[in-house]
């Protein structure tokens, strides 16, 4: 199964998806920030994928309805974005990727008044806000100013606002920029407790594929503002093929003939560390057709080893093909 | 025990109606200025002048014998004149920064992150600035005209000047529009409030520099609208009555005043925005 396949596997449930993107092209002057994009987000955590400039944070400003799309629609919980951003944002709770704060306030005064422009009341959002700030973390720290909080804080605390009027899907972009290990590890326990057991569904933008592999059941990839592949990423890492490390023996001309057969075999064969390749074998081949291209090149093979493809090589095959 | 095991539940609650959500912006704006002592010690300044009209005017029916300036339109009008540049003064601080802080702070994609629109947003603000401008201006104008109205002896005041009260909430709703639009459309084009006052400041002072210039140029009292403050005082003369000061017809003034709004307006509606978007 290819990507293209895993994207139909994901259309076939297009009809229960939180998200909905149909078409969807932003032209910032000359750049295409998305290049219509059609992909469907299922409940639970979806992990936006794509390096950096690949169109993700555009993407989730899109659903959010802070940018006109060129072309195309999106639907969040089946209400369009364009004609109902309100809405829409009504049931979202949005963590942007930039420091953001209101001045002059302590965690509780913020998170609480956010709520309150969520349409809370005073005295419920002020609950809320408690339970939130102790819920990402920051209980003992909740009467301090904002604006003294360290970068981690800061996360948690825009964690904290997003969750607040208790959206029913929530947009994380980069959570866990700037975090020390045990801060990003705690931010990602709770990204998964949200998704899993608090039954809200995430939506995370990351160019970090560990923190994606770590926390998200499906993932939508994007590259230069396109789709490049969609689905579950069980589903996806068995249509990636096999993965094998392979160490030949013989010159360097030959080896380079050798990858150049594998290219030419639909197989993607790239230098690792100690002179090993990591081969990627596409769906319906197996390991002989590493044999044949070793002798059609003169090569012999010394070590081959099975690997377990990771979300990297399947995201890295996926933006490789197009 | 870790973090994630303290409790999260939806919310259940309901929401309000998205009508008034610019009130909640308008409140902790309000909230912010008002607990603070120092501006709490520049609105006590700014109504220092109206104390001493309500004391006047006191004085003038306790001691009917001692001949003192007539209360009349003029009166209330030159009372509003002069509130003015407390208004002035409320705009550069704290008008000046209420959306220069939260450029600052990129807080802006915070709030349109909820439930608001870019309106709401704006409207919020300008409340800030109108509920201060309230203080200083159309409340204490009221309560001078009340003041007056119980003091009188007899019926002629009122007679004669029953569209008072709706000639000072109609100038100060101007006026106060005008100042609030300006000063947020200053305050969004800077990060620092600061510089967003001066700016404002720059311009009711260059407003009154190139009015000058214009009627000594062209020797036309009618560009004296050009500057911000005079085009105040001609407005000021449709609402009390009496001469216009630059002989120019009224609906030109409104022009001119029209202008100012809608730049103001332009302006803050491609500076507030959530996402800033660079080509």
């Amino acid at each position: 199964m290819t990507t293209e396949t895993a994207s139909t596997a994901a259309g076939a449930t297009a009809r229960q998806a939180v998200i909905q993107v149909e078409g969807l092209s932003i032209i910032y002057g000359r750049n295409r920030a998305l290049d219509n994009v059609t992909a469907s987000f299922p409940p639970g955590a979806v992990g936006l994928l794509g390096p950096n400039g690949a169109g993700k944070s555009s993407l989730l400003k899109a659903l959010l309805g802070f940018l006109t799309p060129t072309q195309g629609t999106a639907r969040v919980l089946d209400m369009d974005v364009a004609a109902r951003p309100l809405d829409v944002r009504q049931a979202v709770g949005y963590m942007p990727e930039i420091d953001c704060h209101i001045p002059g306030m302590n965690a509780v005064a913020f998170t609480a008044y956010l709520g309150q422009l969520c349409g809370m009341p005073r005295i419920e959002a002020m609950q809320r806000a408690h339970e939130a700030l102790y819920y990402v973390g920051l209980g003992d720290e909740r009467y301090r100013n904002v604006e003294t909080y360290s970068t981690g804080m800061k996360q948690r605390i825009k964690l904290a606002q997003a969750l607040v009027h208790g959206p029913r899907i929530l947009f994380l972009d980069e959570p866990t920029n700037g975090l020390d290990p045990k801060g990003r590890v705690d931010l990602l326990q709770l990204i998964r407790d949200l998704a899993e057991r608090k039954g809200v569904n995430v939506v995370l933008s990351s160019h970090l594929l560990r923190d994606v592999e770590e926390t998200c059941n499906s993932v939508v990839m994007l590259s230069h503002g396109k789709l490049v592949g969609q689905g579950t990423i069980a589903a996806l890492k068995e249509a990636s093929g096999e993965l094998y490390e392979v160490r030949l023996k013989g010159e360097a001309a030959l080896q380079e003939e050798f990858i150049k057969l594998m290219a030419s075999q639909g197989c993607r064969a790239t230098a690792s560390s100690d002179g090993l390749l990591e081969v990627a074998l596409p769906g319906g081949r197996d390991s002989a057709v590493l044999f044949a291209a070793s002798r059609q090149a003169g090569v012999q093979i010394r070590h081959l080893v099975p690997k377990q493809p990771t979300l990297e090589d399947v995201f890295a095959r996926a933006v490789g093909e197009h | 025990m870790p973090i994630y095991d303290l409790s999260y539940r939806a919310y259940r609650g309901t929401f309000s109606s998205h009508r008034w959500r610019w009130a909640t912006i308008a409140k902790a704006g309000l909230a912010y200025y008002l607990t603070r002592k120092l501006y709490l010690a520049f609105l006590f300044i700014g109504l220092i002048h109206p104390i001493a009209r309500g004391v006047y005017i006191w004085i003038a029916h306790s001691n009917p014998e001692v001949e003192l300036i007539k209360i009349d339109s003029e009166f209330f009008r030159g009372f509003i004149l002069v509130q003015g540049f407390f208004l002035m003064m409320a705009c550069i601080w704290p008008g000046a920064r209420l959306i220069a802080r939260d450029l600052k702070t990129n807080a802006i994609q915070l709030y349109l992150s909820k439930p608001l629109s870019r309106l709401d947003y704006v409207v919020g603000k300008l409340a800030v600035v109108a509920a201060i401008g309230g203080i200083l201006i159309t409340a204490p104008a009221l309560i001078l005209f009340l003041m007056e109205l119980g003091l009188s002896t007899t019926s002629v005041f009122i007679s004669t000047y029953w569209w008072l009260p709706l000639a000072i909430i109609g100038y100060s709703a101007v006026v106060i529009l005008a100042a609030g639009l300006t000063v947020l459309a200053a305050s969004s084009l800077s990060r620092s409030g600061a510089y967003a006052g001066l700016l404002f400041f720059g311009l009711i002072f260059f407003s009154q520099v190139a009015a000058g210039l214009l009627v000594l140029i062209t020797r036309n009292e009618a560009f004296g609208v050009v500057s911000l403050p005079d085009l105040a005082r001609q407005i000021s003369t449709m609402f009390f009555g009496g001469a216009l000061e630059f002989g120019l017809h009224p609906i030109a003034s409104f022009l001119v005043y029209a202008t100012v709004v809608a730049v103001s307006m332009c302006i803050l509606r491609r500076r507030v925005k959530a996402v800033e978007i660079v080509t």
